[in-house]
């Protein structure tokens, strides 16, 4: 078992860096947590805008709008209110819009002259910008009808907040929601991690035993060439149960019970399938790269290119039409489609997960006869 | 002499791979993946477009058909109205097709898929309907003014390519790194033969530093056309005053590899190779590289890190170009980066002058 211990040998070598990825990994999934439901809901809820109120009249008027202004938005205290900070929280999404009520609203208002009495910032353009808008506008146009009807200003926005409680019947049809849970994340996020580790740890050690050298020694020794490939595959298979265990026993720190259940193990089927799938693209660029800088360089060009056409860093709804057509012939995407698949699985049947670990063990045979064919054109160009 | 060592330092470092890659084709790669997977998120998610929905009318409601009609036309159209059967419109509903279905019965209701805002925006016209009606006020005051009118883009996806360009040119930090090592004598065979050469250091010095800055603002250069000009990224109005914060970033990344090169400890050049690119990653994971909202989270609470951070200044200095009308902003960005750049190659200069050799 000469092979063997020598890819063991410099596997114990790699430990730092596949360290350095679960930090990464874990650092990662912690950023996520604040994004996590735990389940989805059956009720429609429209989303609230996060809207930064300022009262300049202080009048009676402007109480009311104000208040029925934060009733139906989400409250955000903006640092300052000069045009730069706004801009600032309006351009990194920390608040859909500013509304500043200025001096003299009351006055406007009692005189039913307000057109362009509320001084707004917002994103031009945008849903959000026309959705604080129309909030406004609607309110006072309510409330000032009323108010020419000859009810006081007080009356009439207090009837106009009652006459906003009129809500239509929506019905939401689908249970699925776009906020994940976090079993959700931690899976599909490792399928970025998975190459990661198994890149940096796999390919430098084959790298060496596929050096000029090493081989050569081995091919005039009396190992047999079976042998010696028997050897580098009990490698590989070691090198993958290993960072498999050690994400398995990350799972069930992090997630806990929620591993345990059905949903849990489909998702860790769904991943061994990947993992496989990932250390024969290991086998492949194992003998490929022929200089340990590179690997770095492989590592992260294949682990990004997989993650982000392949959905694991942005969910599959939000890719284009042409980046999914393109995603379909990455593996990473069918395993996020089995990730999302046991994430919803509720009951029935759930043969579905075994047809995308099929199609992620078709992607590992390609990857390995390819490797294969590489290695016999290469013993015969050595010839 | 000068010119001499100028044309040598281009011609060697062009035969650095690695560095050519990790400044290079990495940035183009990465930005190309993150293009590809969300460069056109907030055209689908925030942009006011027309919302495609199905009326299904069990019965007939001539109020509600011209509420209808009146926001699925004209330039500034809400919705669009598709002509669906009742069983294609759940298909169509459910493969995402449209986002919404209004049934017409004895009361108007809604079927949507999502939480999100498009759903938002038709439950929020199916409420102001039912409201208008019951309070029979159909007059619409404009109460808003709206007061911000920026001449940049709003998009705010583009700090992630400010990011991308930041950590280009903090990956100078290995050009940086790579010079110095080449010119000490306890480092490398070349630096134990140019110590003996008859050149004085400062020359070699300060022509490594032009060709590194020249190369470097090159290849970040290219990596900026390839946003601009082939991603389509929109980078603003001032493209030249893009330029002193290109040179400035790299300036600062090549002094930092000078620096970390110069240290003491790690004596070997893994060891130094593995500082720079942990001080460069963490410097660009700061500046919202890898995930959003850090960058503000630390302008909260230490905004002093915010000033020493040469990625965040030049992110800054990139946003501030193309969302502020003034510049005070990148000005004063670009002075902080001037003044890191000065700091980390005089603490060099200290770190390497006069430095004997007992043997090599």
């Amino acid at each position: 078992m000469q092979v063997y211990n020598l890819f063991l040998k410099i596997f114990k070598s790699k430990i730092g860096q596949i360290v350095m990825y679960i930090v990464i990994f874990l650092g990662i999934t912690m950023l996520f947590l604040s994004k996590t439901s735990n389940s989805p809901s059956n009720d429609y809820k429209a989303q609230k805008l996060v809207v930064s109120i300022n009262d300049k009249d202080n009048s009676l008027e402007s109480k009311l709008l104000r208040n029925y202004i934060s009733r139906n938005t989400k409250k955000y205290e903006i640092s300052a209110l000069d045009k730069e900070t706004i801009q600032d929280d309006l351009f990194f999404r920390n608040v859909d819009a500013v509304i500043i009520i200025p001096k003299g609203f009351s006055k406007s208002f009692n005189s039913n002259n307000i057109t362009s009495s509320i001084n707004t910032y917002t994103l031009p353009n945008t849903m959000t910008a026309n959705l604080t808008k129309n909030l406004v506008n609607k309110y006072l146009s309510t409330a000032l009808s009323y108010h020419k009807q000859g009810y006081s200003s007080s009356e009439s926005l207090i009837k106009a907040e009652k006459n906003a409680k009129i809500h239509g019947n929506i019905k939401l049809v689908s249970k699925k929601t776009t906020t994940f849970t976090m079993r959700y994340y931690f899976f599909s996020y490792l399928g970025y991690i998975l190459i990661c580790t198994c890149f940096v740890s796999g390919i430098p050690i084959l790298k060496v035993l596929n050096s000029k050298k090493i081989d050569a020694r081995i091919q005039c020794s009396s190992y047999r060439f079976s042998k010696k490939n028997f050897e580098i595959f009990l490698g590989i298979a070691t090198l993958g149960l290993i960072v498999f265990i050690i994400f398995t026993i990350l799972s069930f720190i992090i997630l806990k019970k929620d591993v345990l259940t059905i949903n849990g193990a489909l998702l860790f089927l769904n991943a061994f399938g990947y993992i496989i799938m990932v250390l024969s693209l290991v086998y492949l660029f194992g003998q490929l790269v022929k200089k340990d800088v590179y690997v770095s360089g492989i590592t992260n060009i294949v682990a990004l290119c997989f993650s982000f056409l392949g959905g694991i860093f942005i969910p599959l709804n939000y890719l284009s039409d042409t980046v999914l057509k393109i995603a379909h012939f990455l593996p990473s995407y069918w395993y996020i489609r089995g990730c999302e698949f046991a994430e919803n699985y509720n009951s029935g049947s759930f043969i579905e997960t075994f047809h995308y670990i099929s199609i992620e063990l078709i992607y590992a045979l390609v990857f390995y006869l390819i490797a294969v064919t590489i290695i016999k054109m290469k013993a015969k160009n050595s010839i | 002499m000068f010119l001499h060592y100028i044309k040598y330092c281009f011609i060697t470092s062009l035969r650095k791979k690695e560095i050519i890659f990790w400044t290079l084709l990495f940035p183009i790669a990465l930005s190309t993946f993150m293009y590809a997977g969300f460069g056109k998120i907030n055209e689908t998610t925030e942009l006011a477009k027309p919302i495609p929905v199905a009326v299904i009318h069990n019965q007939k409601d001539e109020f509600f058909d011209k509420a209808i009609e009146s926001i699925s036309k004209g330039d500034k159209k809400i919705i669009t109205v598709k002509n669906f059967s009742i069983n294609n419109a759940t298909k169509a509903l459910n493969s995402g097709k449209i986002i919404g279905i209004f049934y017409v019965d004895d009361t108007i209701s809604l079927s949507v898929k999502g939480n999100n805002l498009k759903e938002t925006v038709l439950s929020t016209f199916l409420d102001e309907y039912l409201q208008r009606r019951d309070s029979m006020n159909f007059s619409t005051v404009y109460a808003c003014k709206e007061q911000l009118k920026s001449h940049g883009s709003q998009d705010n996806i583009i700090s992630n390519f400010y990011a991308i360009l930041a950590m280009t040119c903090l990956f100078s930090v290995f050009t940086g790194l790579n010079q110095i090592y080449t010119l000490q004598g306890n480092l490398s065979a070349l630096g134990a033969r140019r110590s003996l050469a008859p050149v004085p250091k400062s020359i070699i010095i300060f022509s490594e530093f032009i060709t590194a800055l020249f190369l470097q603002f090159i290849i970040t250069s290219i990596g900026f056309f390839y946003m601009k000009n082939i991603l389509k990224l929109n980078f603003g109005e001032r493209i030249l005053e893009i330029f002193p914060v290109l040179i400035l970033g790299n300036a600062c990344g090549i002094a930092l590899g000078i620096l970390v090169g110069c240290l003491k400890f790690p004596r070997t050049e893994g060891g130094k190779a593995g500082l720079a690119t942990g001080i460069s990653m963490i410097l660009s994971v700061a500046d919202d590289l890898c995930a959003p909202s850090i960058r503000i989270m630390i302008e909260r609470n230490y905004p002093i890190l915010n000033r020493i951070n040469p990625a965040t200044l030049i992110s800054d200095a990139l946003y501030s170009l193309n969302v502020y009308e003034t510049k005070t902003r990148y000005y004063t960005n670009l002075t902080y980066l001037s003044i890191i750049a000065i700091i980390l190659c005089v603490i060099s200069y200290i770190l390497t002058r006069r430095n004997r050799y007992a043997s090599l």
